[in-house]
């Protein structure tokens, strides 16, 4: 089916469409998700968040952009709406900060995005959106630091810190050559 | 201590293994979402009440505004009346005739004249004294020679606002009548004769004083009457005013910029995190009439604009730091990210037709002005970039627009918009005025157009400085 049917379908509330909108993209967005979760039960509660705000404002999707890139948008300010309600930001860092030993960047490659997921998972939340913001998604210290409410400072510092924290945590899982 | 020189391929390395990471369908969820959307589905949608409400606060506003300048206004000039005892009706009744002698009322004579309440009291202390005095004096003696020059003056013409407050004197002092200070005529009926006399020499007096009244009252002279309100005199023009205000305002602007729906929220933040307020200004002029009783109508040609600053977020580059020992021998290096900020300025350029309906309060050397109206934009433009929707291009605000559309992102004109203001204005002489103005103004339209994902207003505050011009 052309995404374009796919769309019309689902505006005039067709269930097959809406179904066939979520096989596709349920996958991509799951991932987004992981990554600003704490574990997989948020991640599941976000994408289901997520795509009812997809269906109930898919008449205002212009299109002219990708439906992906806008599902996607969806998708990480559900999540960084979740982490204001919970206000995770004053939340301390688990692991101690400074590395133990330097990380070969070799040493990244053998690594899987199971192992990747985790590794961010595993971040205070403060750090992990900080970190997906910056490093994944693109943007930049002052606009992370509009997005999140915080200084620009906060958001520099908060991204050094879950880099030291990964990797540590890269180092710990002995999939590192020291 | 982590290798900073590779804390670009560290993030890259999450960023090309996570960004487009797909999972594979996640249909066990489908469930849970389907019942959510038909719940959704049978919920009412709630009415746009947003133009309604709009509407209703702009005319609820102007209304309230007229009428309570129509108010003032006309107390004022209510005010004034009852000084000058001008009978609603047009008529003037004896009672009417006695106020008015008590007051000054030719007032060609006297460009400057006090209050009427105070002189009125004046009077009558000066009367009281003179009834003390002048107890048992005899009436018929007194009145006489008084009205006989009041008859004398009106057959030549002459009559004189003096000589009305000697009747009036006169009446106050006769025997039963201390209170006659309540304007009330009552003569003693053991003085038939002279009651007589004096009732011709009121008839008389009467439509002398129609005549003049009415002739005051359609006069196109100008005439200034001095109220005295505590320490400040106001001035009330008989006449209608026009000006002509020159000014220039420099301002504020207050932006906001919301998304349209909830994926463009993030694209609302990055806008919002990299542009910034960097300067506004407006000057233009206007032409002001303004009536009798204060009301102003203004109008004329408002020129504004808005300066931002935009950081544009190229990426980052890596910085090379090499520390050196005393000896000038590098000891170590340190790598780090350093983000590349590209700034760039966009102008916000708005030519606005004003209509201002306002009060005008003139006192001896200022003049208070309360104004508010609707600006009617003629024509926006824009020049500069802002990151576009996709979060990653620059999109020209002058031209940008979605893609086989031609209508543009940002709007050629911006529609209505509030505006208001408080004048504090200095009198340099009977001409020439200093305008010191603050003033608002609120775009009731967003800039943007239906097509942008986001919707960009303003509202802005600023002082306008000037000068005005009456040629009355």
């Amino acid at each position: 089916m052309d995404l374009n049917d796919i769309i019309k379908g689902c505006l005039a509330g067709n269930k097959s469409s809406q179904k066939e909108l979520f096989n596709r993209l349920s996958g991509k967005m799951m991932a987004v998700c992981l990554r600003y979760s704490r574990d997989k039960m948020e991640a599941e509660d976000l994408l289901q968040e997520s795509f009812i705000k997809v269906f109930m404002n898919l008449a205002s999707f212009k299109n002219d952009g990708s439906l992906e890139m806008w599902v996607r948008r969806i998708v990480i300010n559900t999540s960084i709406k979740r982490y204001h309600k919970l206000s995770y930001q004053n939340e301390s860092p688990s692991s101690d900060m400074m590395p133990e030993t330097i990380v070969q960047s070799s040493a990244y490659d053998s690594m899987i995005y199971t192992e990747l997921l985790d590794l961010i998972a595993e971040l205070p939340d403060g750090y992990k959106v900080v970190f997906n913001l910056y490093a994944i998604e693109g943007f930049s210290h002052k606009e992370i630091a509009e997005i999140l409410n915080i200084k620009e400072a906060t958001s520099r510092s908060q991204l050094v810190k879950a880099r030291v924290v990964l990797q540590n945590k890269i180092i710990k899982s002995q999939k590192v050559v020291i | 201590m982590m290798d900073q020189k590779n804390e670009q391929e560290f993030d890259k390395l999450f960023r090309t293994k996570l960004n487009q990471l797909d999972l594979g369908p996640q249909m066990h969820l489908w469930e849970n979402i389907e019942l959510e959307i038909d719940k959704n589905a049978r919920s009412s949608k709630i009415l746009g009440f947003g133009w309604y409400t709009r509407l209703i606060v702009i005319f609820t506003l102007l209304s309230f505004g007229i009428i309570l300048a129509y108010k003032t206004s006309f107390k004022s000039d209510h005010k004034s009346n009852q000084n000058t005892g001008i009978a609603a009706d047009g008529n003037t009744s004896k009672n009417d005739l006695f106020k008015n002698e008590l007051e000054p009322i030719d007032q060609t004579e006297n460009q400057l004249i006090e209050s009427p309440i105070v002189s009125k009291n004046n009077q009558y202390n000066t009367q009281v004294a003179d009834i003390q005095k002048n107890k048992h004096n005899n009436f018929i003696s007194l009145v006489n020679p008084i009205l006989n020059k009041n008859n004398s003056n009106l057959n030549s013409g002459k009559a004189k606002s003096s000589n009305f407050s000697k009747i009036s004197e006169v009446n106050i002092g006769s025997e039963k009548n201390e209170k006659t200070l309540n304007n009330e005529v009552v003569v003693n009926e053991s003085k038939v004769e002279s009651r007589d006399l004096n009732n011709s020499t009121l008839e008389l007096l009467q439509k002398k004083e129609i005549k003049k009244l009415s002739s005051l009252t359609n006069s196109s002279k100008t005439r200034k009457r001095d109220i005295r309100d505590g320490c400040f005199s106001r001035n009330i023009s008989r006449l209608n005013q026009f000006a002509l205000d020159v000014y220039y305002s420099p301002e504020i602007s207050m932006r906001t910029i919301v998304s349209k729906d909830e994926s463009n929220i993030l694209y609302a933040q990055k806008r919002a995190g990299s542009e910034a307020y960097n300067g506004a200004s407006s000057f233009g002029f206007r032409a002001s009439y303004v009536t009798p009783g204060g009301l102003a109508l203004r109008t004329g040609i408002n020129f504004s604009k808005i300066k931002e600053k935009f950081d544009y977020f190229k990426g980052t580059e890596k910085k090379q730091v090499i520390i050196f020992d005393q000896n000038r021998n590098p000891i170590d290096t340190i790598y780090s990210d350093v983000e590349i900020i590209e700034q760039k300025y966009n102008t916000y350029k708005f030519l606005d037709l004003p209509i201002i309906v306002g009060y005008e309060i003139d006192l001896t050397d200022f003049v208070f002005s309360f104004n508010g109206g609707l600006g009617i934009n003629l024509s926006s433009t824009y020049s500069g970039q802002v990151t576009g929707p996709d979060l990653k291009k620059l999109i020209d605000i002058s031209s940008a627009s979605q893609d086989n559309v031609e209508t543009p992102y940002f709007k050629k004109n911006v529609g209505l918009s509030l505006m208001g203001s408080f004048g504090l204005n200095y009198k340099i002489n009977g001409r020439l005025m200093l305008l010191a103005e603050p003033t608002i103004r609120y775009y009731l339209n967003p800039i943007t157009s239906n097509d942008y994902p986001l919707e960009q207003k303003y509202l802005q505050l600023g002082i306008s400085t000037g000068l005005r011009y009456r040629f009355y």
